[in-house]
């Protein structure tokens, strides 16, 4: 069972596809939105964070097209990054949400930098976790050798189209297995590997971008833009998203923070969550910068 | 000696009314943000913020604290002590002071003029923070009838009370009154004579002057146009101003919190002037976003190495070398042991050398041995007095290691003497959160004036009191007790009048290891070997002067540079070393013919190893190390001093070791006479020494650790 029910939950048919949606705790408190991450995964990867979060806020997760409450497509236009974040403001729109906190891992840290950049109003602060972005352009950049036969396929080199619909559960095994360096990962590898079976090969592969996926702004241009607080969070050992991308944002952005989990690999969400919720907390407890005082409902200690 | 010594101590005035106020000022001038503490109206001047200032230095403020019109270092004006004074003041000592927007904080009456300034100049002031304060209106139907009475002359056996004429009749019994009043909290014997001696720096006509402008019915609505975040402390054991009081100010600052110290009087910056530091930093911390570094870790557990934080008191050298010798056993059971050292001079030196790695927050430690030092007289040193009045030294630098171990989730503090840590982690258990050996060889204050009923006879059992309750409240601070020595070498007394026998105490909550040596005895049997090794004719007779690591033991060097010539005279061959420490100047010794005089001595027990007369003070590890080294010595005990005069005579008594001499009473002739009747004397009814005090300590730590020795025993 899960540790918390959603108090509403529903489809929304948002540019041209439909999207799941989840939201938890009291609708009165402020919002945070827990952005999706790439299709092999689906907004369960918060499971750790939601129950923790909604004791004190209004917690909204989504799935577009491709895994979990999503429409599932092979249409490549569904898993456009443009498309994606405005899913996420139609879904702030529906659930009546000026402003929220948004929270991105992975691929969402992309939408996150992406709805912040372009809809700064409704994005208070900003969490970026396991990000791979870089001023020189959105992730995963796209790779030629994608849908080419490799001769062998050996460790990354299983990232590729024909592994995926041919070996479909040996590709999830061992992309699972890089983001759980840590020993005693059983669960957390398990689980990650349940998401990954939900959606199919002929799916996933549409959605690693080859160009038109990603977005048209320049990341560079979008990070400079940025004007709410934005906070970095990174396994020191991540071995899909190395911490390099994440010290290019920072060294972009002065002003912008980071904490380093040494010796963890990408998945903080899910094996160090109790760090990850508490320096959430911490973040979102955080004041607003001078002149946005926020007064009442934010949690006391 | 304070913790920390103001940048600025300086006169403004008021430009309102030439009114001068005296403020100082602490931290640097880059410092990010500012806090200015206010007093309590014109009855508690600045130093009632001895607890804040060195800390929120730490914190990256400049601190600004001040005292009121009519007490301290102010003028005392005979009329001019409204709300609108005082505000004007406030503001005069911001702008003296070159600080544009603070955090203001400030006890009872300071909310009037903090809430006035907030109001007018929301600029200026980033927070507001009020202790033990009260609404803007008392009960205004009331008003003539608290007027009347505070005017009134004392029935016949009339109670001391706050009145107009008490004040100007009784001032210091209102004072000592007041002051138990406000510390309802048992054990506050210091925060009260504090509280007595600075109300007595206030002028008594100022003060009824100030309560008679001050209580004047107050219908301004300044409290409800402040702005900033607020936060109202409040003690429910508050007599002086009820907690009630504070639930009412509450409702009249617009989204003002409210924090109640349960069990707490009136000055809970003082009493709980940790928790009222934490409480202060995070309320600021939470709505000002404050510089952060820009990146941050945090280690997965399971790949952190074990780490400890070793503290090491700083009172002279002795504890150090034990601590190092603990830390080499410790390191040989858990070889990837980490250890950080929390160390100030002249024990960071010794550490550094040893190769050790001190905690860059040493850097920030308040000086303990300064403070001994200024402490000291002519060969004196009330010690139990001294650490009484290193009360503000001892919070600054707990405040240091709270923030090491917030820092870095150490596995184990190990404290040497860490008073402080024990002190603080007993009044705040959940701060403890990591386990903690605390190790001494020192246990019960004893008063040197054992006068039945004496002041100093119920304040040392106080302070034993607290401390005996303070275990048995909370055991789980202390992982281990480890006392060096046996238990009989503890004094056959009490802890005081109704306590327990400190033996039979000690025997239950602390393990005895013996006295730990940082070397072993074997090495330095045969002199001859070790004093060629260390530069000394195996055949001269060898006499070492040494008065351990503070400038305290000046006076003994003079007395025994002055009989430096009669001892020669009748022993022409003997060779003599005068070791002054780091803290005492080696040019300053007149020089003698075959004295010679060196400054620092790195590992000076080895000197004192092959010596054939050691002359030292009463401190507990050179006359120790000349014990189990077998030498020949004399020690003469500082005057008053506890530990010295009654503990360690005690303990060197049943080793049957050294000459155990009056300083007083001593003239260099006498001196020359028992070092010539002493040296190279049979030392052969020395009780003997057990060995191995070190690897039983560091084995009782690693068990602490979760790692077991190879069953060392206990002595």
């Amino acid at each position: 069972m899960r540790a918390i029910e959603p108090t509403s939950a529903g489809q929304l048919t948002i540019e041209g596809f439909s999207v799941g949606y989840e939201a938890f705790g009291d609708p009165a408190n402020p919002a945070v939105l827990l952005l999706p991450s790439w299709q092999i995964v689906h907004s369960r990867a918060w499971k750790m964070q939601v129950p923790f979060l909604a004791r004190s806020r209004r917690v909204v997760t989504f799935d577009p097209p491709g895994n979990g409450g999503g429409e599932r497509t092979t249409d490549p236009a569904a898993f456009e990054y443009e498309r994606i974040v405005c899913q996420a403001i139609g879904v702030l729109d529906a659930l009546d949400i000026a402003q929220a906190a948004v929270l991105g891992y992975g691929r969402g840290c992309d939408y996150g930098l992406l709805l912040a950049a372009t809809a700064p109003e409704r994005v208070e602060r900003l969490m970026l976790i396991g990000n791979g972005v870089t001023r020189a352009g959105w992730q995963p950049k796209p790779d030629p050798g994608f849908w080419d036969r490799r001769p062998t396929y050996e460790g990354w080199q299983k990232r590729n189209a024909h592994y995926f619909l041919e070996q479909y559960d040996d590709w999830l095994t061992f992309f699972v297995g890089e983001l759980h360096p840590e020993p005693h990962s059983t669960k957390a590898t398990e689980d990650m590997i349940g998401w990954g079976r939900e959606t199919s090969p002929e799916m996933l592969v549409r959605t690693v971008p080859n160009g038109d996926l990603l977005p048209r702004l320049p990341a560079a241009e979008a990070i400079a833009s940025i004007r709410c607080p934005v906070m970095l969070l990174h396994g020191g050992d991540d071995r899909c998203d190395p911490i390099e991308a994440s010290y290019d944002l920072l060294d972009a952005r002065p002003d912008w923070q980071m904490v380093v989990m040494e010796d963890c690999g990408l998945d903080v969400l899910g094996r160090h969550s109790v760090q990850v919720n508490r320096e959430v907390e911490a973040f979102l407890h955080r004041a607003s910068p001078a002149g946005q005082r926020t007064r009442t409902s934010d949690a006391r200690d | 000696m304070r913790a920390i010594e103001p940048v600025t101590s300086a006169l403004v005035r008021n430009p309102a009314d030439g009114v001068r106020v005296r403020y100082e000022v602490f931290g640097s001038d880059d410092a990010r943000r500012a806090i200015v503490f206010s007093p309590a109206g014109s009855y508690i001047h600045g130093r009632v913020w001895k607890g804040q200032a060195p800390w929120f230095v730490q914190r990256g403020y400049r601190v600004v604290t001040w005292d009121g019109r009519g007490s301290g270092g102010s003028d005392r004006p005979a009329t001019g002590y409204s709300p609108d004074h005082f505000a004007g003041d406030l503001l005069a000592v911001m702008d003296a002071a070159g600080i544009e927007r603070a955090a203001l904080v400030g006890m009872t009456w300071a909310i009037r003029w903090m809430s006035r300034v907030a109001a007018r100049h929301p600029e200026r002031v980033s927070h507001l923070i009020s202790v033990s304060s009260f609404p803007t209106h008392f009960d205004t139907s009331r008003h003539e009838a608290m007027l009347g009475y505070f005017l009134s002359d004392p029935d016949s056996g009339g109670e001391l009370d706050w009145k107009a004429v008490h004040m100007r009749q009784d001032y210091r019994a209102l004072n000592e009154q007041t002051a138990c009043d406000d510390f309802p909290e048992p054990h506050s014997t210091r925060q009260i004579e504090d509280f007595v001696s600075w109300t007595m720096e206030a002028s008594p006509e100022a003060l009824v002057t100030s309560c008679l402008e001050l209580f004047e019915s107050d219908p301004a609505t300044f409290h409800r146009r402040v702005a900033c975040p607020t936060l109202l402390i409040h003690g429910s054991a508050d007599v002086s101003v009820g907690p009630a009081f504070g639930h009412a100010l509450q409702a009249e600052i617009p989204g003002a919190e409210l924090l109640v110290f349960e069990g707490s009087g009136h000055v809970p910056i003082a009493r709980d002037a940790v928790r009222a530091n934490l409480a202060i930093d995070a309320f600021i911390e939470r709505s000002a976003p404050q510089v952060a570094p820009q990146v941050r870790r945090w280690q997965r557990a399971m790949a952190r190495p074990r780490q400890a934080l070793f503290i090491s008191s700083p009172i002279g050298l002795g504890h150090v070398q034990r601590d190092l010798a603990i830390a080499r056993e410790l390191r040989r059971l858990v070889p990837d042991l980490q250890i950080d050292w929390l160390a100030q001079p002249p024990v960071s030196g010794v550490v550094e050398q040893a190769g050790e790695t001190i905690h860059p927050l040493s850097s920030a430690l308040a000086s303990e041995s300064a403070h001994w030092e200024a402490a000291a007289g002519d060969h004196q040193l009330h010690c139990f007095n001294a650490f009484r009045e290193m009360d503000e030294i001892l919070l600054a630098n707990f405040m240091v290691f709270l923030d090491a171990v917030r820092e870095t989730p150490y596995d184990l503090w190990i404290g040497d003497e860490a008073w402080e840590v024990d002190h603080f982690l007993h009044e705040n258990p959940e701060l403890k959160t990591a386990p903690f050996v605390f190790m001494t060889d020192f246990l019960g204050w004893l008063p040197v004036d054992d006068t039945p009923g004496s002041r100093e006879a119920f304040l040392t059992a106080d302070y034993n009191a607290e401390m005996l309750e303070h275990v048995e409240r909370f055991p789980y601070i202390r992982d281990r007790a480890i006392y060096f020595g046996e238990y009989d070498d503890l004094v056959p007394d009490r802890f005081g009048p109704d306590l327990p026998l400190i033996r039979d105490w000690a025997r239950e909550h602390f393990t005895a290891v013996g006295y730990v040596v940082p070397f072993d005895p074997a090495d330095y049997a045969d002199t001859s070997v070790a004093r060629e090794r260390l530069g000394y004719d195996p055949q001269q007779p060898l006499l070492i002067a040494a008065v351990g690591g503070t400038a305290v033991g000046r006076h003994l060097l003079d007395k025994v540079v002055a009989s430096w010539p009669m001892i020669r005279r009748e022993r022409p061959t003997l060779r003599g070393v005068v070791v002054t420490g780091p803290r005492i100047d080696p040019a300053t010794i007149p020089e003698q013919p075959g004295l010679e005089v060196r400054p620092y001595v790195h590992n000076l027990y080895e000197h004192l190893a092959v010596a054939d007369l050691g002359v030292v003070q009463g401190g507990l590890s050179t006359t120790m190390e000349l014990t189990v080294n077998r030498r020949p010595f004399l020690y003469f005990p500082l005057r008053d001093h506890c530990e010295q005069v009654l503990h360690v005579t005690h303990r060197l008594d049943r080793y049957h070791a050294g000459v155990r001499l009056d300083y007083d009473a001593t003239t260099p002739e006498s001196l020359a006479a028992v070092a010539l009747a002493t040296l190279g004397s049979d030392t052969s009814d020395y009780r003997p020494h057990e060995p191995g005090a070190a690897g039983r300590a560091a084995a009782l730590i690693a068990e602490v650790i979760g790692i077991r020795g190879s069953g060392f025993g206990v002595v």
